[in-house]
Order: C-alpha cells, then structure tokens, then sequence
C-alpha cells in the first residue's frame, strides 16, 4: 500500500471510530478554554466589573486615553463649549490630535474657535485669557 | 424546523439592515431602539435553543458577552472609525452624519452598517458610552456562527471551526473593530453558494425561496460593512455567475441586482453627493502599481508578508484535500474566489499611496482575515462526509 493511501485508511479509521470522536471533542473543548483564557487574559487585563457599562458616559476610564484629553472633556463639559481648538503640541501628538476629535464630540475642533486648551507649560499667544484648568491642561478664551 | 432556524437567520440580518434603513430615515427613538434590540434577542433564542449541537455557540456568546460589556473601547481603528461614525450618528440623529466630512482622517467613506448599530445601543441605554456599543459585534457575529452550526451539524466541528476563528481573529471578534465581522460574512455567503452546503442543509426544493433570501441577506450586508466588501461581492459574483452555485444564475441575479441597488442609493449615492472618496483613490495609481512591480524589494516585502500570514491556513487546507482526496471540481467556488481576493489585495498593496512596509504591517494580518477563516472552513468541510469527525 503506498503512503497516500496508507495515510486516508488511517484517518478514516480514526475518523469512524466513536471513542476517538468523544476524545477528539474533549481535546477540542480543552483547546477552546485554553484559548478563551489566553485571549480572555489580553482582553480582560482591564476589567472593571465595578463599573456599570450601561450608564450613560461610562468606561472612559478603562480606555487608554490620555489624561490630557479626559481634562479637557470635563472642562470642556464643564464651561458647555460647542466648539475649541489645541494647542500645536496638542495637535501633533496623533493619539491626542484623534482622540480630542472623537472622545469630546458632539463637542467639535474647530480651527477658527475662540477656546484653545494648551499644556500649561506652554506659551499661548498673548490676549488669551485662562479661564479653567485640570491638571496640566488649561482652557483659554483667546477672543 | 431546518426551516425555521434558516427564517430565524434571515430576520436577524434583516433587523441589522432595517436598523441602518431606519436611521437613514429619522432618528430612532428610545423606545424604538430597545425594540429593535428585544426583537433581535427573542429572535436569537429559537436558533440557539433548538438541538443540543449549540452550546459551543452559546458559550462563544457568553464569552464575547462579557468581554465586551466589560472592558473599554481601546482598539485604536474602533475608537477613531467605527465607533465615532456610531457616535456621529447617535449624536446628529442620521446615517449621513459623517458625510460632512468632520475628523477626515475617520474614513469618512467607510459604511457604517455596524456604526448604525452602535448608535442604536447607545440610543437603547439612553446615551453613549466608552463601553456598549461595542457589543454590536456580538448582534453582527451571530447570523453567520449560526450558518457555520448549522453547516458543520456537530460540536466537534463546530469547536474546532471555534478554535481556528480564535486563531484567526482573535480580539478583532470582539474590540469593534470590522475585519472578524466581515470574514465571517464572506465565509458565510462563499459557503452558501456552495451545492456542497446547500445539500448538506437538507433543504426541500419547494423551500428554495428561504435559501435564496438567506443567502441574499449575507450579500447585501457585505458592501455595507466595509468597502472591501464590495470588492468581496463582485468577487463571490463572478464565481456564482462562472460555476454552478447553489443558486440558479437566475436567482442569483436578481439578489445581485437588489444588492446593487440597495447599496448605491442608501450609501454610494449619498457619498457621491457628499464629494467623498477613499484614501487609497489617489492620483498615479498606475505609475505607483509599475514602480513596485518593477522593484525587486516591494514584491518581495509583499509575497513574503503574504506567504507568512497564510501559510498555516494554506498548508492545513492543501493537507485535507490530499488526505480525503477531494476533487477539485467539488471546491471551485471557494477556491477561484480566494484566487480572485488575493489578487484584488496584492493590487491593493501594489497601488497604496502609503508606506508600503507600513502598510502591510498595519492592516495584511486583518485584510487576510477572509482569506484565512475560509481556508480553515474548507478544511473542516472536507472532513465533514466523515460521520463522526
């Protein structure tokens, strides 16, 4: 019998017989936890049961995003902006620069707006006013 | 019941279409939104409670379940794509919310089916949130894992299906990103154009109907979900319209035309009108395409890269084909589409503006995603006429 022929007689015996059928089940469910566990330890390394999803405005916390943009949500909210800009150290951080855009709407950028956040340790064009800070954010009003 | 468990199919896809249809009419309302989550919930429960074949199925919901309700929106094309097209729309209360091209870098072409969907979680609880909406894959998941159950009729299958799906697509099932989603639909429409499936279904020829509309609703749904989906549609068309599919060419027509049709006036008509276009739509297409064929490295960099997300899938498919001897003819659907897939992304990452190196290392593991799922479900259908296995 050659090797190919040899080789189909093998896997069709063992695919015809019931006890292999029950262990190869078992083998597969053993796989399927270890990898449920596996990807569950990535997916779930932030857990937070403690916090309810089903409230409005909930898990910005367990989301990976900058400090600098969770304070300028809570200022922004805060002073009731319907539009703001960032600073150009804000905006040439990619992760901040998107971030500002997605997390803070519906409240938006806009280049031509009168609010500007910056870093507190940067310099803002003369004329700006602060109006609030959080941490190492401040919201100006640079009429 | 067979019958029953297709229909129940069929009215989970169509609640994920009326949904986006809905929102590109009026913003939904509370109550609406709850309705349309309740009904797809009470519609899931039929499927997934009749036979003892679907606990795998159940305990793969349970699981993604409680991954996603209980951890944040981190996944970086989910935040900045998918979920704020979602929040786009449940904020502005319209499909077309993006299309004023706000945030450009959010892709602002890409459909927003699943977008629709996350915007209705959120209207359910009654705002948005870091967390919820991302349960939308779960709801989109669900019609083709039921397809795959009910194609592989056993558990061990099913487990080992489960497994590769894991391997494959690993968080992207569940972090609201698309690329899972829309494998699992691709493998799903390629296997129900499949005669080979469409017998094992068991499905009377008075039924036809059912099995036409069932598989039209995986079509439909495919350029909704991601523009590579489109390509995927005419991909799985020219096979249908080349080879004897399940569906008569007849048939298959008249769901493509709907298809089209659907597709062009809710998202391709609007996008037009909005001046949108894709970011890979840049000018020197051509010029780019023969410069890298032309470059040694480039088509290197690209088969390698290829070679070295695929091999495994590749190898286990090639491997289950000589080992149960399965003839060529039997497999031509699936085969001559992933021929035509890769091909359609090989020129992909021939023509991108973008860093090549770059490229590739972003996004070949998730464009290859289609590619693999259905090398690994051919593998486990050839095995399929073996009983036990």
């Amino acid at each position: 019998m050659t090797f190919n022929l040899k080789l189909k007689a093998l896997v069709l015996k063992l695919a015809k017989n019931k006890k292999m059928s029950w262990l190869l089940t078992i083998a597969t469910c053993i796989l399927t936890i270890v990898l449920y566990v596996n990807l569950g330890k990535f997916l779930l390394r932030d857990i937070f049961i403690k916090e309810n999803p089903f409230v409005v405005g909930a898990g910005y916390k367990v989301s990976y995003l900058p400090a600098e943009i969770i304070s300028m949500k809570g200022l922004a909210t805060k002073a009731k902006l319907a539009d703001f800009r960032v600073s150009d150290r804000i905006n040439a951080d990619e992760s901040r620069h998107q971030r500002a855009f997605e997390f803070l709407y519906p409240i938006r950028v806009n280049s031509q707006s009168k609010f500007l956040f910056a870093m507190d340790e940067e310099k803002v064009s003369f004329g700006c006013i602060e109006i609030d800070r959080d941490d190492r954010v401040i919201l100006y009003n640079c009429t | 019941m067979n019958n029953k468990f297709l229909i129940s199919v069929i009215a989970l896809n169509l609640i994920l279409l009326l949904n986006y249809l809905l929102w590109a009419i009026f913003p939904l309302t509370t109550l609406l939104a709850q309705a349309l989550i309740i009904l797809y919930i009470a519609i899931c429960i039929y499927p997934l409670m009749n036979g003892r074949e679907t606990w795998p199925l159940i305990a793969f919901i349970c699981f993604g379940l409680f991954v996603t309700i209980f951890t944040g929106s981190v996944g970086w094309d989910a935040r900045s794509i998918w979920l704020f097209h979602g929040k786009r729309i449940f904020f502005e209360g319209g499909l077309y919310a993006q299309l004023d091209n706000y945030a450009a870098w959010s892709h602002n072409d890409y459909p927003v089916l699943y977008s629709a969907f996350t915007a209705t979680i959120a209207r359910a609880i009654g705002g948005w949130n870091e967390i919820l909406p991302k349960t939308a894959s779960i709801f989109f998941l669900i019609p083709p894992l039921l397809i795959f159950l009910k194609v592989f009729s056993n558990p061990t299958r099913f487990l080992v299906f489960n497994i590769g799906l894991l391997l494959i697509c690993r968080e992207h099932l569940f972090n609201g990103y698309m690329d899972a989603i829309l494998a699992l639909y691709t493998c799903a429409a390629v296997f129900l154009l499949m005669p080979t499936v469409l017998n094992s279904l068991s499905i009377d020829t008075k039924d036809k109907n059912i099995y036409v509309a069932l598989t039209g609703t995986f079509l439909v749904a495919l350029p909704l979900l991601k523009n590579e989906g489109l390509i995927i549609l005419l991909c799985i068309s020219v096979v249908a319209l080349l080879f004897k599919s399940s569906l008569s060419k007849k048939s298959y027509i008249f769901v493509l035309l709907i298809t089209l049709i659907f597709f062009f006036f809710t998202w391709r008509l609007p996008l037009l009108q909005a001046n949108l276009q894709n970011d890979l739509v840049v000018s020197g297409i051509l010029d780019r395409a023969l410069n890298r064929m032309m470059d040694i490295n480039s088509l290197y960099l690209i088969a390698s890269n290829f070679l070295k997300n695929t091999w495994i899938t590749l190898t286990l498919m090639m491997v289950s084909l000589y080992v149960v001897g399965v003839k060529f003819s039997k497999i031509y659907i699936p085969a001559v589409f992933l021929i035509l897939y890769t091909g359609f992304l090989l020129a992909v990452y021939l023509i991108t503006p973008h860093d090549l190196t770059y490229h590739l290392w972003s996004s070949i593991d998730r464009t290859l995603m289609p590619i693999n799922l259905l090398m690994f479900c051919i593998g486990i259908l050839i095995f399929k006429k073996h009983r036990h296995l």
